[in-house]
């Protein structure tokens, strides 16, 4: 599979799942094989983009052949290439898992079909170097979101949905006035042909209202605090699978966002002001986020709440800005989605078991369960960041950058607040794992869904204890971002062929 | 090789462990007999390796791009601990297997503390700072879990927890400090960064308090010394494996690296010594009415922890020489106390000293190792712990004579302390003989170690050439003199002499009150610390949290306010262009009447005007649209609005009205509103203000006509330039359809009036369905070159389908929506895999110019066209699926669809 | 002319937001459909607004006015136009459901 080729196959592969998967209608096996091999299908074509940024190279679609930045270009430089192939790779795990992990009754709200415009929009959202486009794909994702959320028909899961639509659908709002605001100011949409004018011209001013819509609209969709409260009203309500894939996905495409425009095009100090504005929203987002999940008494709560913890972790990366800054960040990005997905997921085979994620109920798993009891200690050690798991190296690179840069204040907020995550994972395993155990009856433990979450632990691991490959990448495209002229090059080159040419028919 | 090899061998052992079963030959008790041989063996190559005298130095690049390797170290220092943590190993291994031998966890729980030994080795070996700081959250995850080994009890999980929190803080602290410690040397290697004088730094003084935090909270020390003793709810081998031998050392190891180089420091000794003189304290006042024997047992070993930081804290080559000893004594004297506790625990089935009363002379084996074993304790001639307090003392004279007295009264304090609370045991009485024996092998353990111990003493010359100067001088240099049993008359022995005096006179004439034990200070704060974050946490996410919608909705948009506002009003305002020509009219009218009609969609009450409201405003921006240039806008916003309307019409006919009046808008939300409208106003205003460079769609106006083949540019727009966007906004419909089906199942709703019986209605209708569809097809067919395209022909399509369904007539089953979808989107992605085949970039257009007769303009054809019809599909289908959802149908029967 | 539109986005900015804190959920539908009108006109806004310059080749005479933010604006129609028809649906089974 060539670069370009596997651009178009993440695009294409998850689309025609969604669409194979909507033909087969009720028939929940081929609809599962379909999703499930698509899923393969494009996290295949997300490492061979790894790999090719690997050697340096930044594959480039110019799509319709027209040249960006008049035509829409799909590029896959160092950051879109890992983003990929994490999304791509726990959305197979979460497609593993609902295969016997998700009730017939969710099936038939058509999972797999949204499940794979979901995934297309995430896709999508990576791979684009267009502004308006990114908007498109945003609301591709959000509206397979609402719908997967929205199948919960319950009281409390209802208000949520509504909850969580309303404030995405204002982010969205900010997005397109901030695309049009740019466009009139500055004639483009495209990320790479803004980043080379911003470079050029400092005037700042241009820039300050669109970027600060830009800012609040990522904020929203990030779920950086003081825009982050849809989440957890919406997300404990989802399905298992539903909610680990949200918890991976959802808010690292506006992370994902956030490094894209004010890495790449708002980068300082031409554009908008990060550390005066981010920094201190991160740290209090890290801070509440981690206190609202202690104040938490169900597993599924704490973890929501620990998503808010954690983006404050990433945002203050960027906002911190430097090379090793950035790096750690986008490793951090990378360890986070596949640790909260496994969390979710085996949130969800403690619910499977003793038919509740809450606190109270839940109970001696460690005996009755010791598979689980294993999974959630890899997980939850690297969500806390201990040693040599991934998460220690992401808080490490993260606290040495605030150190070296002399930011004490987020140095002690990232230890802090490591801490009280670790106090509520301890929460969490004296509760469910630890007591002796109940006598409730066993449930069935199909391999179909002890195996995505024993593949994403073992990820985690592999990455704890061999991170310079990641941690190499991750640095990789934090100099894509930082030091952006291979990028610009790459996607504003008119190489493609001429468009539109007319063929001759032969009478 | 050597370190490695130590590093990997508890891991194996480890496995061997887990490997066993019970019944089986490789049983676990079994099991536990071969791993102690072998961690004796091991034990001895450490000894030897420290006669050795070299220094091994194993390294390998691991994460290269943080500077992180992975290196071990092995000196005579590092050797010496490396021993005592074998040979701990060995009695702890060995009393597991004998005192849990029917219990069906105990492979877990050898192979729990081999893994533990493992990362207490690796701790010790560590040379990286980033790998010394892995092992050392290792064994705080290690120790909590082992606490937590009987997680049954609610006061053994909170204790365990405790533990682990406790150091887990320190741990965060040192990382802090190790991170700043490379800063500030450049160095990756404890080595290296120990190595050189860092007192005179200015980050010196972080990293000295940050680095004692976390040896605090490893060690014990105060103001963390109060999870030691709770941790005492483990079983006893974790207590005494451990929270005596190992784990708690790890501290104070620490420190003891650190001393040279940052001993010179104003804080260093001010600061250790403090809390090493406060830990002696709080332990003794802490354990004084203790009557469980593994309480004092604990208390002893965190006060000789705390005279071990002491002695740090000193950081002369001497204190450092003293430390050396101190450490083997301590190990050699507590090991057999710990497993003559465990012996006696078994025997009489309680630790409860006044059930133990005279046990050593009913126990005699058991006995005589707890009696030797307390004589070294307290300092007695010729017995180790003697040499360590000589050698103690003597590095506390050197400092400063006072030191040293206070030191000399610590001992005294802890003399008291074991004499007062170890006194039952040698009550001369009434027989008081144990239930049951505890068997021959546990009782010979705690001999064997005593045994052990005597042997090492008898060989003190040799001990002391090949080990302890050795040791003394990797970590602090060399100071000449070695370690002599007798150190020789002076200060040092009077003082030695002075505390056993006063402390022997304490223990006996103290009252003895039945006062329990005083609560720990430490304790309390801890568990009014974490109550207090549980109800502030609580709080804060249900303030946070329980909010209405308005009230999110409110935070987001002012957060967002104060966003863009402040830069806005920065800058100076343009004055708009005030003059108002005669051309101007249309617009202007136009706006201000969508102006107003917003304002009465804002305020109406009821549903009807609400509707009416957004249905006007949505006519008049059409119309808006038209006025300036944009005729494909115009339409599609015209029959989005009448279609929506429609639906809108539809279901709120049946929604069930709000119970009471309609809420009256806040005040507030008024001002936020028109503030926000303000603000948006002032940015539409200056957005006009400034033009960058010619905006890209020049290249569309030029290029539309030669290479794309249509004069309607936005529909070019639309299906080729910028396909993909088009690609993702029926993505979009499709969703919706598809949510639309999943969630609404069935519908039925009665008709307002039943249309098949008004013969006039379904004549027209039938009369205006052909012309419709005819007409959508022309609109689709003429959209690349006229107002037209595939969204405005699958809408009017739309239309003629609502009609359909309104008519009366049974629509086509559901499944045709989703056909529609399906080849829909479809057609649209395969039209831009034309090009892929023919090696061009996907949704690339290919067009053929088929040959005409006559002499009309030239017809293109082309994969854009394709593009448009699956548009065209996808919303026809999206239309069809909300209007069989939401617009009323009639339940009587009628004829079929043709 | 340009403050007269600028005007009008505004009050329809004003009024989508009283109404979509006003709190019902028919509330919430049409705040949402005020705010997205007033959006797309704030992107048509960005490209000029030119009378009687409709982006059609055959017809040209003179400037056009840019065809990109009307393709622009377009999209964002269409795409507010599926959301707001979805959460119609959601509108329609909520009172389906209501007991």
């Amino acid at each position: 599979m060539t670069a370009s080729a596997a651009i178009i196959v993440c695009l294409l592969a998850p689309l025609a799942a969604a669409l194979a998967s909507l033909a087969a209608g009720p028939r929940r096996r081929v609809a599962a094989a379909l999703t499930t091999g698509a899923a393969a299908l494009s996290t295949l074509a997300a490492l061979v983009l790894v790999a090719a940024s690997h050697r340096g190279l930044i594959p480039v679609v110019h799509l319709g052949g027209w040249p960006a930045p008049h035509g829409i270009a799909l590029a896959a430089d160092g950051l879109s290439a890992l983003m990929l192939a994490v999304a791509n790779l726990v959305t197979l795990a979460v497609v593993v898992y609902s295969w016997r992990g998700l009730s017939g009754f969710y099936h038939r709200r058509r999972f797999y079909p949204l499940l794979g415009t979901l995934l297309l929009g995430v896709n999508g959202a990576f791979l684009t170097t267009d502004l308006f486009n990114l908007y498109v794909w945003f609301e591709v994702l959000l509206l397979s979101s609402f719908v997967l959320m929205s199948s919960n028909p319950s009281g409390e899961a209802r208000a949520g949905a509504w909850r969580y639509v309303l404030l995405n659908l204002l982010s969205s709002l900010f997005f397109l006035c901030a695309a049009g605001l740019l466009y009139g100011k500055t004639g483009t949409l495209n990320l790479a042909h803004l980043a080379a004018l911003f470079r050029q011209s400092g005037d700042s001013f241009l820039l300050l209202s669109s970027s600060a819509l830009l800012f609040a609209a990522f904020a929203i969709k990030a779920a950086l605090v003081p825009f982050a409260f849809w989440l957890p009203a919406s997300y404990p309500h989802a399905p298992i699978p539903v909610a680990a894939l949200f918890a991976g996905l959802l808010t690292k495409v506006g992370v994902y966002a956030f490094f894209r425009c004010f890495g790449l095009v708002f980068a300082e100090p031409a554009g908008f002001a990060h550390r005066e504005v981010l920094l201190p929203l991160a740290l209090a987002t890290m801070t509440i986020g981690v206190l609202g999940a202690v104040a938490q008494s169900d597993m599924r709560r704490i973890l929501s709440f620990h998503i808010i913890s954690q983006v404050g972790y990433m945002l203050l990366a960027l906002a911190l800005f430097t090379p090793l800054a950035v790096a750690a960040g986008i490793f951090y990005i990378v360890h986070h989605i596949i640790v909260k997905t496994n969390l979710f997921l085996v949130a969800g085979l403690v619910e499977r078991h003793q038919g509740s994620s809450d606190l109270a109920r839940a109970r001696g798993l460690l005996r009755s369960f010791p598979a689980a009891a294993a999974l959630f200690a890899v997980a939850a050690l690297s969500l806390a960041g201990i040693p040599p798991l991934s998460g220690f190296w992401a808080k490490f690179s993260l606290l040495k950058a605030s150190l070296d840069a002399g930011a004490y204040l987020s140095a002690t907020v990232i230890l802090g607040v490591g801490l009280l995550t670790l106090f509520s994972m301890l929460k969490i395993w004296t509760h469910v794992f630890w007591r002796s155990p109940s006598d409730s009856p066993a449930a069935s433990r199909p391999v179909s869904l002890l195996a995505p979450c024993a593949a994403l632990a073992a990820l985690t691991i592999a990455l704890g204890l061999g991170a310079a490959p990641l941690f190499q990448l991750a640095q990789n495209a934090s100099r894509s971002l930082l030091d952006p002229r291979a990028y610009i090059e790459s996607v504003l080159s008119s190489a493609p062929p001429a468009p539109g040419q007319t063929l001759t028919l032969q009478p | 090789m050597a370190p490695l090899f130590h590093l990997l061998l508890p891991a194996l052992l480890a496995l061997a462990a887990v490997s066993s079963r019970r019944g089986w030959r490789w049983s676990p008790s079994a099991a536990s007999g071969v791993i102690a041989a072998l961690a004796a063996a091991a034990a001895g190559a450490a000894l030897w390796s420290s006669a050795q005298g070299a220094s091994v130095v194993f390294s390998h690049p691991w994460v290269a791009p943080l500077g992180v390797d992975f290196a071990l170290r092995l000196d005579p220092f590092r050797s010496l601990f490396l021993g005592l943590v074998w040979g701990t190993t060995v009695p702890v291994i060995l009393y597991s297997g004998l005192a849990f031998r029917d219990d069906p966890r105990l492979a877990g729980l050898l192979a729990t503390l081999l893994l533990f030994a493992a990362c207490m080795i690796g701790l010790i070996l560590a040379d990286d700072l980033v790998l010394f700081f892995l092992f050392w959250e290792g064994t705080s995850v290690l120790s909590f879990l082992l606490i937590g080994w009987n997680h049954a009890g609610a006061e053994a999980r909170r204790k365990a927890s405790q533990a682990l929190l406790v150091t887990g803080l320190g741990g965060l602290a040192l990382l802090a400090g190790l991170v700043l410690l490379r800063f500030a040397t450049g160095a990756g290697s404890l080595g290296a960064a120990f190595g050189t004088d860092l007192s005179a730094h200015p980050l010196s003084t972080a990293i000295i308090v940050l680095i004692a935090a976390g040896a605090f909270a490893k060690s014990a020390q105060v103001p963390f010394h109060f999870w030691l003793p709770n941790a005492m709810a483990g079983p006893t081998p974790v207590s005494a494996f451990l929270h005596s031998a190992t784990m708690v050392k790890a501290g104070v190891f620490l420190l003891a690296l650190a001393a040279p180089a940052l001993g010179a420091h104003p804080l260093w000794t001010p600061l250790l010594v403090t809390c090493g003189m406060l830990t002696v304290a709080a332990a003794v006042r802490r354990a004084w009415n203790e009557t469980d024997l593994k309480a004092v047992l604990a208390a002893t070993t965190l006060a000789a922890l705390g005279h071990l930081t002491i002695l740090a804290g000193i950081g002369t080559p001497a204190a450092l020489k003293a430390f050396v000893v101190f450490l083997l004594a301590h190990a050699l004297y507590k090991a057999p106390m710990f497993l003559s506790s465990g012996a006696l625990e078994k025997a009489y089935g309680s630790r409860d000293l006044r059930r133990l009363r005279g046990a050593v002379f009913c126990l005699p084996i058991v006995g005589t190792a707890m009696v030797v074993s307390m004589a070294s304790l307290l300092g007695l001639f010729p017995l180790p712990g003697f040499v360590g307090k000589e050698y103690f003392l003597k590095a506390a004279w050197a400092q400063s004579p006072a030191l040293a007295i206070a030191a000399a009264l610590s001992l005294a304090a802890v003399i008291a302390l074991a004499l007062r609370g170890l006194a039952p045991l040698l009550a001369r009485g009434d027989l008081n003989l144990p239930a049951k024996s505890p068997g021959t092998a546990l009782q010979l353990l705690p001999w064997i170690s005593a045994a052990a111990a005597l042997a090492l003493t008898a060989s003190f010359p040799w001990l002391s050439q090949s080990v302890l100067t050795p040791a003394a001088a990797a970590v602090g240099g060399t100071t000449g003199a070695s370690v002599e049993l007798w150190p020789g008359w002076g200060p040092s022995l009077v003082l030695s002499l002075a505390a056993l005096l006063i402390g022997g006179v304490v223990a006996f004439h103290a009252a003895r009150p039945a006062a329990r034990p005083p609560a720990s200070v430490g304790d309390t704060t801890y568990q009014t610390l974490l109550d207090a974050l549980g109800r502030g946490s609580r709080q804060l996410a249900s303030a946070l949290q329980d909010r209405p919608l308005a009230t999110h909705l409110g935070l987001v948009l002012g957060a967002a306010g104060l966003l863009i506002a402040p830069p806005l009003l920065a800058g100076p305002l343009p004055l708009p262009d005030l003059r108002v020509d005669a051309a101007d009219t249309v617009p202007a009218v136009l706006a201000l009447l969508t102006a107003l009609s917003a304002a009465g969609a804002a305020t109406a009450r009821s549903r009807v005007a609400l509707l009416v409201s957004l249905g006007l405003t949505g006519l008049l921006i059409a119309l808006l649209y038209a006025y300036f240039s944009a005729p494909d806008l115009a339409l599609t916003q015209l029959l989005t609005e009448t279609i929506l309307l429609v639906l809108m019409v539809a279901v709120l006919r049946w929604l069930p009205k709000p119970h009471g009046t309609p809420r009256r808008g806040s005040p507030l939300a008024a001002a936020g509103a028109l503030s926000a409208g303000a603000v948006v106003t002032m940015l539409v205003i200056k957005a006009k203000a400034l033009e960058f460079t010619p905006p890209v769609s020049q290249f569309f106006a030029e290029r539309s006509l030669p290479d794309a083949h249509g004069a309607n540019i936005v529909n070019v727009i639309l299906v080729d330039f910028r396909a993909l966007d088009t690609f993702g906004e029926i993505t979009v419909l499709a969703v919706a359809a598809i949510g639309a089906a999943a969630l609404l199942r069935k519908r039925r709703r009665p008709a307002v009036f039943d249309p098949t019986r008004s013969t006039l209605l379904s004549t027209a209708l039938r009369l205006l369905l052909p012309p419709l569809f005819l007409f959508a097809a022309f609109l689709l067919l003429r959209g690349h070159n006229h107002p037209g395209g595939g969204f405005i022909a699958a809408l009017v399509a739309a239309t003629a389908a609502a009609f359909i369904h309104l008519s009366g007539r049974p629509a086509p089953s559901s499944r045709l929506d989703s056909a529609l979808l399906v080849t829909g989107l479809s057609l649209a992605a395969l039209s831009g895999l034309f090009a892929v085949a023919a090696g061009r970039p996907f949704l690339t257009g290919l067009w053929i110019k088929p040959d005409l007769p006559g002499d009309g303009p030239p017809l293109h054809l082309g994969t854009p066209l394709l593009f448009d019809l699956g548009v065209f599909l996808t919303v026809l289908g999206f239309a069809l699926a909300f209007l069989r959802r939401l617009l009323p149908t009639t339940p009587s029967p009628v004829p079929s669809w043709n | 002319m340009e403050l007269i539109i600028a005007i009008a986005i505004g009050a329809l900015t004003a009024a989508g937001i009283y109404r979509l804190l006003a709190g019902s959920r028919l509330d919430l539908l049409a705040g949402i459909l005020l705010l997205s009108q007033a959006a797309n006109l704030i992107v048509f806004a960005s490209g000029g607004l030119l009378h009687g310059a409709a982006p059609l080749l055959h017809d040209a005479t003179g400037p056009l006015a840019d065809p990109l933010p009307q393709a622009l604006v377009l999209t964002a129609i269409v795409i507010g136009f599926g959301i707001l028809a979805f959460l119609l649906i959601l509108l329609q089974r909520d009172s389906d459901n209501r007991p």
